[in-house]
């Protein structure tokens, strides 16, 4: 029987109370590490605007949102980005209402080699999101709003403009899983603008 | 070259990836959004947390020893419905020393999420659950360690009618481990049990902590328990003579040749100037089916007796006996082919073409009416016929339908589809019901 240590018991404690502090320093490290690496690299930015899928219950909402992120391409057709989405509207299901209230993280993405100025592309990371339903129940109204943190998935594609250098436009699936009983997904359209 | 770069570039950023994702911890509660949903669905009103089956109320246990508490709720209607205890958001925490408010003890308990209380030190803990907006009562469980002492009680009715089955469980004394005190009373779930003549009833048990005794015969029946090597003085039940007769339905029993048969039993009770009819007592008389009969037999074990089985073409005779009252029915085994098919039709709540019996839940009960043909004919009614009966065959926590003084009556439970069964004339049909909030 090995004893726990006590640096590992530390790191727990640590990891419980501020994971999400740790895990964007990881972000920031692993950012740093690779620009110091490689002097060359394009930065990026985009605007998306998307209709999520939250099922639960058997009740399926479709709240609307707005996604921003930015990031660095440390390696070709690999970058690091951040990202934030915030609600636009709510969906609704007889007395119930849910939204994504907001949603930020970081991930890593993986693109293919352009194509024709396509490109398809896959995002893998964390995510810590809020979800807000409203319900008229025979207690009245009521109003629970609960934060969860999990993998961010995503798939798309991207086709460059031809007429504004560095302008692609994209379609996306993403996919929040917190294994909480709760199907988080949407589908997005989006405009990226890339810096070399 | 420029392969092996970018293979090593790509290997690097998986690496990088790797301890970025293990970081990833999924978390998050969803229940509380679920529950509201589950809440609204099922009008859930109020809940409470009750002891395990065969326990008393005033919970005492020994530290170290596991239970799984109870939990029962009600709908806006005050009706009981059915909950899943599992899952849930359960809490425990140590109750207050109103003599020592400010002394801090050892965590008297712990309990997971399937309201499984474990029981850790000595001392007062009170469990609480809540479903969305709902939260339950305060349960008190008392820890405290003591060993079985005697047999104290024996709870349950004094009296009974015959096959007319009656709840009992017992309590005993347990005893500090040091013999200070004067201990208590705790119940006796696994106590073993027995009656002194057996030809005056039975019983049998404990499910849940429960035993149950059914009387068949005039007289006092003497049921004692025991747990440990010791006994409890006998408790006296006192059969009375209210049976007056048994029925077995249906009224024409039929069946093909390979199929089996549900016969239930019914019995005409008379209490002082009251009557009763049509209660069921399948489960509680005695089967017997013709002796040397080669055509059929009938099930006495639980859980499917008077459930007829057929051999060979042919006629025999069933009886159905409490004690010596006794009915018999002649049953019909006829070959294949010969069914006869179903006549029945209901009257649908909605013209809509669609046929579903709809109701609401906030509404209540309501009657659902059958006839023979093929089309609802309020001429031809057969509702509240004798020889119609109702059955739940899908959904029993959805709905419930009365088979003895409102034929046909149904009560929704909760919010869902069930199916009920109307038999006649041996002939049966399967109504779709569908309960809205």
């Amino acid at each position: 029987m090995s004893k726990s240590r006590p640096w590992v018991l530390s790191l727990s404690v640590c990891l419980k109370f501020w994971g999400l502090a740790l895990r964007l320093i990881v972000a920031l490290v692993l950012v740093l590490v690779s620009v110091h690496a490689h002097s060359a690299v394009s930065v990026y930015g985009e605007a998306q605007l998307g209709a999520g899928g939250v099922r639960h219950s058997n009740l399926d909402f479709y709240p609307g949102f707005g996604s921003f992120s930015g990031g660095i391409f440390v390696f070709d057709n690999i970058g690091i980005e951040a990202f934030v989405d915030t609600s636009l509207s709510d969906g609704e299901q007889g007395d119930f209402k849910l939204g994504i209230e907001n949603a930020a993280g970081v991930a890593v993405r993986f693109q293919s080699p352009s194509q024709r100025s396509l490109q398809a592309y896959v995002l893998l990371g964390y995510v810590d999101f809020t979800l807000r339903q409203e319900g008229v129940t025979a207690l009245g109204e009521r109003f629970v709003k609960q934060p969860f943190e999990g993998i961010r998935f995503s798939v798309g594609v991207h086709q460059r403009l031809k007429k504004v250098q560095g302008l692609l436009f994209g379609v996306e699936y993403r996919n929040y899983y917190a294994d909480s009983g709760i199907t988080v997904d949407g589908l997005s359209v989006g405009l990226r603008f890339e810096l070399k | 070259m420029s392969s092996i770069i970018l293979k090593t570039k790509t290997a690097s950023a998986l690496t990088l990836l790797g301890p970025l994702l293990f970081l990833i911890a999924c978390s998050g509660d969803g229940r509380g959004l679920l529950e509201e949903v589950e809440v609204s669905n099922l009008r859930l009103k109020s809940l409470e947390i009750g002891p395990p089956a065969g326990l008393l109320a005033d919970l005492i246990v020994n530290p170290g020893t596991q239970h799984t508490l109870t939990l029962t709720a009600k709908n806006q209607a005050d009706l009981p419905i059915t909950v899943d205890s599992t899952n849930r958001r359960w809490s425990v925490r140590n109750a207050i020393d109103t003599q020592n408010p400010t002394v801090v003890r050892p965590t008297v308990a712990r309990i997971d999420e399937n309201g499984n209380f474990f029981a850790l030190a000595e001392g007062d803990a009170v469990v609480t659950v809540r479903i969305g907006g709902i939260g339950s009562n305060q349960f008190v469980i008392t820890v405290e360690d003591a060993v079985f002492d005697s047999i104290e009680q024996i709870i349950g009715a004094d009296s009974m009618e015959r096959c007319l089955p009656q709840s009992y469980t017992a309590k005993g004394r347990y005893l500090p481990r040091d013999g200070s005190g004067e201990g208590s009373l705790r119940g006796l779930p696994n106590a073993s049990w027995a009656v002194v003549d057996s030809n005056l009833g039975s019983v049998s048990g404990p499910i849940d902590g429960v035993a149950t005794a059914t009387g068949v015969n005039v007289g006092s029946l003497e049921l004692v328990a025991s747990f440990e090597g010791k006994v409890s003085a006998p408790k006296s039940i006192a059969i009375e003579d209210t049976l007056r007769e048994i029925n077995i339905g249906p009224e024409t029993a039929a069946l093909v040749i390979g199929d089996t048969l549900n016969l239930i039993a019914t019995g005409k009770y008379m209490k002082g100037d009251i009557e009763r009819n049509n209660i069921v007592i399948t489960e509680s008389v005695q089967w017997l089916a013709e002796e040397n009969n080669s055509v059929l037999r009938v099930s006495n074990e639980a859980k499917t007796k008077g459930v007829v089985s057929s051999l060979t073409v042919g006629n025999a005779f069933v009886t159905a006996a409490c004690g010596n009252v006794l009915q018999q029915r002649t049953v019909v085994v006829s070959a294949a082919g010969s069914t006869v098919t179903t006549g029945l039709s209901f009257q649908d709540s909605l013209d809509d073409g669609e046929d579903i019996f709809v109701m609401s839940l906030a509404r209540g009960p309501s009657q659902v009416n059958l006839s023979t043909g093929t089309g609802y004919d309020a001429d031809a009614d057969i509702t509240t016929n004798d020889g119609t009966d109702w059955s739940v065959l899908n959904g029993a926590d959805i709905v419930s339908v009365n088979n003895a003084a409102i034929k046909g009556l149904i009560t929704p439970l909760s919010v869902g589809t069930a199916t009920v069964r109307a038999t006649y004339n041996n002939q049966l049909l399967d109504i779709e019901v569908r309960v809205l909030p």
